[in-house]
C-alpha cells in the first residue's frame, strides 16, 4: 500500500470554519493520518512527499444533483432529441469535466437515457475514462402531463421522463430499471416552471398512492430515491416515504420545514437555485429574458427557493449545492457558481458553502452505506484537490481550474500538483 | 474578496472545431492577465452565459450588481481594466453603470441588480 505525505499545507477540513496548516498521511486509497497544527507526521515508510507550497488541500467536492449526461442544451426536448451514441460521448466528456473542476463525486438524478448513467459508472470504474464517483440514476420517473412528458393526445413525442401511471406501471419499469443496475430512482412529483407553463411548480400530479409505490419498490431493493420536489406536499411525501435527496424544496411551508428540521440527519436539499437565477436573469442570449422568466413562473420559484433556503439553513437543515447544470446558460463546468449563490442568496458564510459541498455532500454520497467521503480526517477516502489560494476567502477560486493545482480520487492522481507558478501560468495542461 | 474580471475561456463554444483553435476566450484572458497588477486578478471561467455573443468578460462580486460584456475584443481590454478597476473602488450598492466608459456601453449585455435588490431576507 502506498503512502504520499502532504507537507506545507493548509487544511480545510470540509466542516470548520477556517483553514490550518498541517500535513496529510495517505495510505493507499484513505487518509492515514492527519497532522494537528504544529505537529508533524512521520517520514519513515513514506513513498513520496508532495510539499503543497502553502496551497490549500480540501475534500473533493461533491454534487449532489447531478446531470452529467445533458448536453447544455436550451430545452429537455432537446437533450432528448440527442441520438443516444452522442448523448454518451457528451456524458463521457461531461464526467472528465466534473473530475477537471474538482468533483470527486457526484450523484445522479435524472438519466438523459436510461442506461448511460449506469454505463458511464461503470466504465469509470473500470478506469476506461476518468471520471467522479458515480452514482447512477434512472431517468426522471413522471406521469402523463407531467415534467419530463412531451408527449400529445394526437401526437406521441419521445420524451426524456419515463411515463407512468399507477402505481404497478411505476413498480414494473422501476425494477427493470434496477435489474439494469441503477443506483438511484427518481421522480417528479412536481410541476416545473422550466415546462413553459404545462405544470407549474406548486402542483404535485402525483398520487399517495404512486409515491408509495415507487419508493416501496426502490427501498424494499436497497436503493435509494431522489424526488423533484418544489410543493410543499412533494417534500412531505419525501419525509413520509423515505426520500432522501430531495431536489428543490421550493414551496416548502414553515410547518413542512419544521417537520423537517427534526429529521435533518435523513434528508439533503438540493434547491439547484441557479437553475432559478440563470434563467431569470442570464438567459436572455437564448430568448428567455427576465420578462419571459417572470411570466413562466421561474421569477417566483426563484424568490420562493431563496426564502425558503434561507429558513432550512437557519433550521438545520442541509441544503446542498450544485444541481441542474447541463443547460446552456447553466452549463457544466460551471457548477461552482453555486457557491456565489449560496452565499448571496441563502445567507450562507462562505465556510458554510463549502461544508455543504464537500462534508454534507460526502455524507449524502454515502447514505447508509457507511462510507466515509467529504472530510479531511483519518480513515476518509482520499478525494483531495490542492487549490492556489484560500477558497474560504475567495469561493470564485474553484470556479477556476488554473486555480485547481491538484485533483485526487481514491488515493490516485487525476492531476498531479506540478507547483504553483507551473499551472498558474499556464504552462501545463489538464 | 479580492477584485476580480470575470472572463470565459470557453468562448467561442459554438464555434466549428477547427474555427475555435487556441480558444478567443482563452486568448482575451491571456490579453487581460498582461495589463493587471496584484490590484486586479483575472478569473477564467467556463462560460459566462453569452454564448451566442462571444467573448464574454463580466463583473460581479457579494453586496455588488452584475455587469456582464459580450463580443469583447483584444482592444477592449485597456477599457475594460480601466473600468474594473472603477467598480471594484465603488461601494457595494453603488450603480457602477453610471461611471462605464461611453466606448463599453454597446457592449453591456447584463446588468443585474446585486442579489440583495432581488431577495429579500426571509
Amino acid at each position: 500500500m502506498s503512502r504520499t505525505l502532504f507537507t506545507n499545507v493548509n487544511i480545510f477540513e470540509g466542516s470548520e470554519p477556517h483553514c490550518r496548516p498541517g500535513e496529510v498521511l495517505l495510505s493507499g486509497n484513505r487518509i492515514g493520518a492527519v497532522a494537528a497544527p504544529g505537529e508533524t507526521l512521520p517520514r519513515e515508510g513514506v513513498d513520496e512527499i508532495i510539499d503543497g507550497q502553502g496551497t490549500t488541500l480540501m475534500p473533493g467536492l461533491v454534487n449532489p444533483h447531478c446531470h452529467f449526461t445533458y448536453s447544455n442544451a436550451v430545452s429537455l426536448a432537446d437533450i432528448t432529441a440527442l441520438p443516444v451514441e452522442e448523448n454518451l460521448l457528451v456524458a463521457i466528456r461531461n464526467a472528465r469535466t466534473y473530475l477537471d473542476y474538482g468533483f470527486t463525486a457526484v450523484i445522479g438524478v435524472a438519466s438523459a437515457k436510461p442506461r448511460l448513467e449506469l454505463v458511464v459508472r461503470n466504465a469509470v470504474n473500470k478506469g476506461e475514462f476518468p471520471g467522479p464517483r458515480i452514482l447512477a440514476s434512472t431517468p426522471e420517473y413522471t406521469v402523463s402531463g407531467g415534467v419530463g412528458d412531451d408527449s400529445r393526445l394526437d401526437v406521441f413525442v419521445p420524451s426524456i421522463g419515463i411515463v407512468c401511471n399507477g402505481a404497478e406501471e411505476f413498480r414494473k419499469s422501476i425494477r427493470q430499471l434496477i435489474r439494469e443496475g441503477v443506483d438511484i430512482v427518481k421522480f417528479n412529483n412536481s410541476g416545473d416552471s422550466f415546462t413553459f407553463g404545462r405544470m407549474p411548480g406548486d402542483v404535485n400530479p402525483m398520487t399517495e398512492d404512486e409515491v408509495r409505490a415507487i419508493c416501496e419498490t426502490t427501498l424494499n431493493i436497497g436503493k435509494r430515491v431522489a424526488a423533484h420536489a418544489h410543493t410543499d406536499s412533494g417534500v412531505r411525501q419525501c419525509m413520509q416515504y423515505g426520500v432522501e435527496l430531495i431536489n428543490h424544496a421550493t414551496f416548502a411551508t414553515d410547518a413542512t420545514i419544521e417537520a423537517l428540521a427534526k429529521v435533518a440527519d435523513k434528508h439533503w436539499v438540493t434547491p439547484a437555485i441557479a437553475a432559478r437565477y440563470n434563467t431569470t436573469y442570464e438567459a436572455g442570449a437564448w430568448g428567455i429574458t427576465t420578462d419571459i422568466a417572470e411570466s413562466i413562473g421561474n421569477k417566483r420559484e426563484l424568490e420562493a427557493g431563496c426564502a425558503t433556503m434561507q429558513k432550512m439553513h437557519r433550521a438545520g437543515i442541509k441544503v446542498l449545492p450544485f444541481g441542474d447544470y447541463g443547460f446552456a446558460w447553466i452549463p457544466i463546468g460551471t457548477d461552482c457558481r453555486d457557491l456565489e449563490h449560496m452565499v448571496n442568496l441563502f445567507g450562507m458564510q462562505p465556510w458554510e458553502a463549502l461544508r455543504a459541498a464537500t462534508a454534507y455532500g460526502g455524507e449524502a454520497w454515502a447514505g447508509k452505506s457507511g462510507e466515509k467521503l467529504g472530510r479531511i480526517q483519518a480513515g476518509y477516502l482520499a478525494d483531495i484537490l490542492l487549490i492556489d489560494g484560500d477558497p474560504l476567502a475567495d469561493l470564485s477560486l474553484l470556479q477556476d481550474q488554473r486555480r485547481i493545482l491538484a485533483v485526487m480520487k481514491d488515493g490516485q492522481f487525476h492531476r498531479r500538483f506540478t507547483g504553483r507558478a507551473e499551472r498558474a501560468a499556464g504552462k501545463v495542461a489538464a | 474578496m479580492p477584485a476580480l474580471i470575470y472572463v470565459c475561456v470557453r468562448c467561442d463554444r459554438y464555434a466549428a472545431p477547427h474555427q475555435a483553435g487556441h480558444g478567443a476566450g482563452l486568448a482575451l484572458a491571456d490579453a487581460f492577465a498582461a495589463l493587471t497588477g496584484e490590484d486586479l486578478e483575472v478569473r477564467q471561467v467556463a462560460c459566462l452565459n453569452g454564448c451566442p455573443q462571444p467573448c464574454n468578460v463580466a463583473l460581479r462580486g457579494a453586496g455588488r450588481q452584475t455587469l456582464r460584456f459580450s463580443q469583447v475584443v483584444a482592444d477592449d481590454s485597456a477599457a475594460l481594466i480601466e473600468f474594473a478597476r472603477a467598480y471594484w473602488a465603488l461601494a457595494p450598492g453603488v450603480d457602477a453603470a453610471l461611471a462605464m466608459p461611453v466606448t463599453l456601453r454597446a457592449k453591456l449585455s447584463q446588468n443585474t441588480p446585486p442579489p440583495s435588490a432581488l431577495v429579500a431576507p426571509s
